[in-house]
């Protein structure tokens, strides 16, 4: 029998990579309000960094609109879509801007990747199931869709929405194969987030899919704080804020078990070592404070800004730390987390609309 | 210097005195020397044919008359080649032209702010160059007492002080090889009248002050400080001499017009790319910020229903209280206070957030104060006011759109959110159709008549084909608008609107002409990735509702003007006749705009034009603030008004809110006894309070509708009201700012990027000395080269009338004719 932390040992890869570019947010009523005037330094130093790390990018993109790496040689729709997110989550939106040609490729790219049955996914891009890399190519075309209204686009976008939907399982979470068997937190909040990205968008998500999400996500909680990778499993940090951020993205901000992980998250020390999969649970953490508000926000978002703004790179991209594995030496996957962490601060995707 | 001949023939020549003596080098010339060479060689032979024909000619002549006649005509002949030949004098005159020294001196409100304490090693080279007593070397008292004097002192007077030492000492020098301008900056910049010539002129700077046309007036120019537009205008005037440098002196608070590094970027960008000029930014103050607590902004929606909750965020800027616990109250207008919450404070800015609603209909003035605390040195900045119109009704909105555009979807969110309005969003795309422009489930729920339509009071209109808004369904919405008072607001994009509407009933309610043969005949405006569009809110703009942040307009303007660049605008050439433009679309470096934010009274109804479909950059770094701000207020001010019908006689004034020097809209509506439009050239509202007067309105869009700008120069309450109907009144409150004061330490940083940026330096105060070497002599000397003709001067009118006197003397003398 596989233990719990055997399977976060085993497929956080492509967790970290299908989880972290997906947040998208819901409705919430609006009770908190950022400053008129944010200290412009910061973030002209924030914005700076990221224009930094999307030249890396856009200098790594490949012909095909991918980008390279560390599993494979062919293309991980997961990874070609963080970084499309990175470009959009600055504004560089298809069709305008210096950047035009680049997300332009990169979206032609994630509509080349479509199967028969609506997956986003290249046969042979990826070590595990196919559905992480699915919701993250389903949010950045759905994104993208809003600059763009070709019919294809839009089909594609739907097709991708409707497997969502087939394969959730009776628990109400996903798994790694686009069929409903079984299911773990870490696929589950990647779905949850590229649906709520759908219904932004317009496209038709059952609000009972979305109802029986949230007892999954629920079930995964700890009674003590924190969540674990399956229902039952111990408490790590990165799960503690991937289900923070689902249930808030569900629409849960009051829920008990949100607080409890954020505080559990702001009692440890932070640092790369804080978690295996440091980027995955950075940017988990950042967007599920960002969503707390005031408060939590206040408390949490000065250490990411200064680790990263200390960590990166003088050609723009920083390292991957515990997840060499997946970045490759091209370090695409670390680059993009660190910039889409870092436009948390911009508001700019709509899916991360409070 | 030349000669005296050469003077006298540059006199001859006809050049003045005062020129003369500036003349460096003269020289005599000749155009055609080949005819002067040629007269040489043939006069002999002339003199002596003209000779021989007298004599055999004329015998009967006595030689000496001969001999006059010979020399008279021979000279005359000679007179002709002379002229001919086109003797010149070439006159050279060395120009210098000294470079520009521009000194700028923010006399803003905030400089009036006390100096604070300097470190103890500036104090006696401040000392010293504000004329104070010399500090000797290690004597701590007197440094000390040299500090407090100048802690005392405000910014104003130190700079006053300094000027006026260095008049005797570094300005003349500075005076001797660069043409020093001055200038003084507040709300808006100025060139003083002339730069003082002896020392005895020293102060017109303070004398300058004294000319302002009112106290009043005065008092509002200071409430901003325009550096931006001062650096602007010190360059601009140089035209195309060089800069030596630009003195700012200033604590480095811009609060309004243009970003300076925006003005230094735009002048490079016309100099060509290199820095036109080096600003050295001298700081006026003490670098440690004084002991304060600033309420710096207060936001809250300005609309609200009745029970709605809304959000009232004050920010807070503290120095030196780091650690303290004080209470932040929120107050009504009669100062009770409503909701009270006790924070800690911490060294720079943090957010205090109240929840408010209330179930009365009306106006209600809210205020955050924090209680000013023991050893404050800037009192009146704790506290900041608002005022939120809260009313009884729900607009309905009908949002139509082809797609999910980014903008759509915040909007979607934040109209949902928001309890003043009832909306109903319709998507009309279906993805079933290959060519994207038939209408899907949706579409066919669009009004196809003028009740339908009206049953709204407000539609949004986005990139819809006109495949589904069929030219039917345009003419009933045009219909719903013009006769129902349906507010409309446009946002094109870059597919459908406005392109597929040229001719059709709907672009008769556009507020712009649109030039369609642009952008390949996309009607788009395009920018250069490296050159994206910039928008510009206009003056108008600034006191419109739509763009309203406070009762300030300048900050308004300010304020929208910084929103972040974009990348495509709706080819719109110009407004259409009785249309407002809000806002208008540059590119940086251009000075070539477009409407880009436009208003129209369209019959009954109104219309907005939002000419992109990127305000989605509007929430950089904010959020929905500033978005939904916008379009909050935008979709409230166009949607139908049942309290301003136009069928009735009212008045409105916007902002009823402001500071003095901010310009209010004054709208009258006039109808008679049947309820038909008073029509008239103009028509007077009284405007009575502190600052009151007569304001003529003038015809505003439709018949009996006049509008007007009324500018208050005094804060107090005024009463607005119209001679023609004396229900027709309205009310403005004029309030003092304290935005001068909201952030008092001095922003070194800024000014260091203001020098950074322009190629300069940060100049302490007590180094003003030290400009002389720092300022290039850049003088450019040019050589201006003159050339006058000589031959159409009075000396050879004389000649040649003299030899001609005498040649006919002669022969009436000796009776040859």
């Amino acid at each position: 029998m596989i233990t719990a932390p055997q399977h976060i040992a085993t497929r956080l890869p492509f967790a970290i990579v299908a989880m972290a570019g997906a947040i998208v947010a819901i409705a919430a009523p609006p009770t908190v309000a950022e400053p008129l005037d944010p200290d412009t330094r910061d973030l002209a130093r924030v914005e700076a960094a990221v224009d930094r790390a999307l030249e890396y990018l856009a200098a790594k993109q490949r012909p095909d609109g991918s980008w390279p790496q560390g599993v494979s040689p062919k293309p991980n729709t997961g990874v070609s879509a963080l970084c499309t997110l990175a470009f959009m989550g600055r504004g560089h939106v298809p069709g305008r801007g210096p950047y035009e040609k680049t997300v332009g490729l990169a979206i032609e790219g994630l509509l080349a990747s479509r199967q028969k049955n609506g997956l986003l996914c290249f046969a042979g891009g990826n070590s595990h199931g196919p559905m992480y890399e699915h919701a993250l190519a389903t949010l950045a075309l759905i994104e993208a869709s809003g600059w763009m209204t070709a019919p294809e686009l839009r089909q594609t976008c739907r097709q991708a929405v409707d497997l969502i939907v087939a394969a959730q399982n009776k628990e109400g979470g996903w798994r790694y194969q686009p069929q409903p068997r079984d299911a773990d937190l870490s696929v589950t909040v990647m779905q949850v987030v590229a649906l709520r990205a759908a219904q932004n968008a317009r496209l038709d998500v059952p609000q009972q899919t979305l109802d029986h999400a949230v007892d999954y996500v629920k079930k995964c909680s700890r009674p003590d704080g924190g969540f674990g990778y399956q229902p039952g499993a111990g408490v790590k940090n990165a799960q503690s804020a991937a289900g923070a951020l689902c249930l808030q993205l569900l629409g849960r901000f009051d829920d008990p078990a949100v607080g409890k992980a954020l505080e559990s998250l702001q009692t440890r020390k932070y640092a790369p070592q804080m978690d295996q999969y440091f980027h995955y649970m950075n940017y988990y953490a950042m967007q599920a404070h960002f969503q707390a508000g005031e408060g939590a926000w206040d408390t949490w978002h000065p250490r990411v800004r200064t680790q990263l703004l200390e960590t990166q790179a003088a050609d723009g991209s920083w390292p991957g730390w515990g997840e060499e594995r997946l970045n490759g030496p091209a370090k695409c996957y670390s680059t993009a987390m660190g910039a889409i962490t870092l436009e948390v601060y911009m508001h700019y995707l709509p899916a991360y609309q409070r | 210097m030349i000669s005296s001949l050469a003077a006298w023939l540059a006199r001859v020549a006809g050049v003045g005195h005062e020129m003369a003596s500036r003349i460096d080098r003269a020289e005599f010339h000749w155009s055609r020397p080949a005819v002067l060479l040629a007269g040489i060689v043939l006069l002999p032979a002339a003199a002596w044919w003209i000779s021989k024909r007298h004599r055999e000619r004329m015998p009967w002549l006595s030689s000496r008359q001969r001999m006059a006649l010979d020399a008279c005509r021979t000279a005359v002949l000679g007179l002709l080649f002379l002229v001919l030949a086109g003797p010149s004098l070439r006159l050279e005159e060395q120009v210098r032209q000294p470079p520009v020294l521009a000194i700028i001196t923010d006399v803003s409100d905030s400089m009036t702010l006390p100096v604070g304490r300097l470190p103890a090693s500036s104090i006696p080279a401040v000392a010293a160059a504000a004329g104070l007593p010399a500090v000797p070397a290690g004597d701590e008292s007197a440094r000390d007492a040299a500090g407090d004097t100048i802690a005392r002192l405000s910014r104003s007077e130190l700079v006053d002080r300094v000027l006026a030492t260095h008049d005797k000492t570094t300005l003349p020098q500075l005076r001797e090889r660069l043409d020093v301008r001055r200038y003084e900056v507040a709300r808006a910049p100025r060139r003083l009248p002339a730069d003082p010539v002896s020392p005895h002129d020293s102060h017109s700077i303070t004398r300058s002050r004294t000319r302002s046309p009112s106290p009043a007036a005065r008092m509002t120019e200071t409430y901003d400080t325009a550096i931006g537009a001062s650096l602007e205008m010190a360059m601009d005037d140089a035209a195309d001499r060089a800069i030596a440098g630009i003195v700012l002196l200033s604590d480095g608070r811009s609060t309004t017009g243009i970003d300076p590094l925006e003005a230094i970027r735009r002048a490079s960008e016309a100099a060509g790319g290199t820095p036109r000029g080096p600003v050295f930014a001298v700081p006026v103050g003490s670098p440690d910020p004084p002991v304060d607590i600033a309420v710096t902004d207060l936001l809250a929606a300005p609309e609200a229903t009745v029970d709605d909750t809304i959000t009232i965020a004050a920010t807070l800027s503290t120095s030196g209280f780091a650690g303290r616990d004080v209470p932040v109250e929120l107050r009504d207008a009669a100062g009770v206070v409503l909701d009270s919450q006790t924070i800690t404070l911490r060294e720079g800015r943090q957010t205090a957030v109240f929840s408010w609603s209330s179930d009365r209909v009306g106006t209600h003035v809210l205020t955050v104060a924090v209680p000013t605390q023991e050893n404050e040195i800037v009192q009146g900045n704790n506290v900041a006011e608002t005022s939120v119109d809260v009313s009884n009704r729900r607009l309905k909105v009908l949002v139509i759109d082809h797609a999910p555009r980014w903008d759509l979807r915040f909007l979607d969110h934040a109209i949902r959110r928001d309890a003043a309005f009832t909306p109903t969003v319709l998507i009309t795309a279906s993805a079933e159709d290959p060519t994207g422009t038939a209408p899907g489930d949706e579409g066919s729920s669009i009004p196809n008549d003028a009740a339908g339509w009206a049953s709204y009071d407000l539609v949004f209109l986005g990139d819809v084909p006109a495949t589904v808004l069929d030219a039917g369904r345009q003419a009933s919405l045009v219909e719903a608008v013009m006769s129902h008072g349906v507010g409309l607001v446009l946002q094109p994009g870059v597919d459908h609107l406005p392109r597929d509407y040229t001719g059709s009933p709907l672009a008769t309610l556009f507020p712009v002409v649109v030039d369609a043969a642009t952008g390949d005949g996309a009607a788009i405006v395009s920018a250069a990735d490296y050159k994206p569009l910039k928008m510009l809110v206009t003056a108008r703009g600034a006191m419109h509702p739509s763009f309203a942040l406070g009762g300030d307009a300048a900050r308004n303007r300010r304020r929208w003007s910084d929103m972040p660049p974009f990348f495509l605008a709706a080819a719109a050439t110009s407004p259409t006749p009785a249309a407002t433009v809000l806002a208008e679309v540059q590119a940086p470096g251009s000075r070539e705009a477009r409407p880009l934010v436009v208003e129209a009274p369209a019959g009954t109804g109104r219309v907005l034009w939002i000419g992109t479909d990127e305000t989605f950059r509007w929430r950089r770094n904010v959020g929905d603030q500033l978005f939904w701000r916008f379009w909050g207020q935008s979709l409230r001010s166009v949607a139908r008004r049942p309290d301003r019908p136009a069928d009735s006689t009212w008045l409105a004034v916007s902002p009823a809110r402001c500071e003095p020097g901010s310009p209010v809209l004054i709208q009258l509506s006039l109808v008679d006894g049947e309820r038909k439009p008073v029509v008239s050239a103009s028509q007077e509202v009284t405007v009575t309070g502190p600052s009151g007067g007569l304001v003529t309105l003038h015809p505003g869009g439709r018949p009996g509708l006049y509008a007007g700008t009324f500018i208050p120069e005094a804060a107090g309450g005024h009463a607005v009201g119209s001679a023609a109907h004396p229900d027709a009144t309205g009310e403005i409150v004029v309030a003092e700012p304290s935005r001068e004061r909201a952030q008092p330490g001095v922003d070194r940083g800024a000014l260091e990027a203001i020098a950074d940026v322009s190629g300069g330096a940060l100049v302490e105060l007590g180094d003003f000395a030290s400009l002389p070497q720092r300022l290039a002599d850049t003088s450019v000397e040019t050589k201006m080269t003159y050339e006058d003709d000589l031959w159409d001067t009075w000396p050879v009118l004389v000649l040649l009338v003299g030899l001609f006197c005498v040649d006919v003397g002669i022969r009436r003398l000796s009776g040859s004719s």
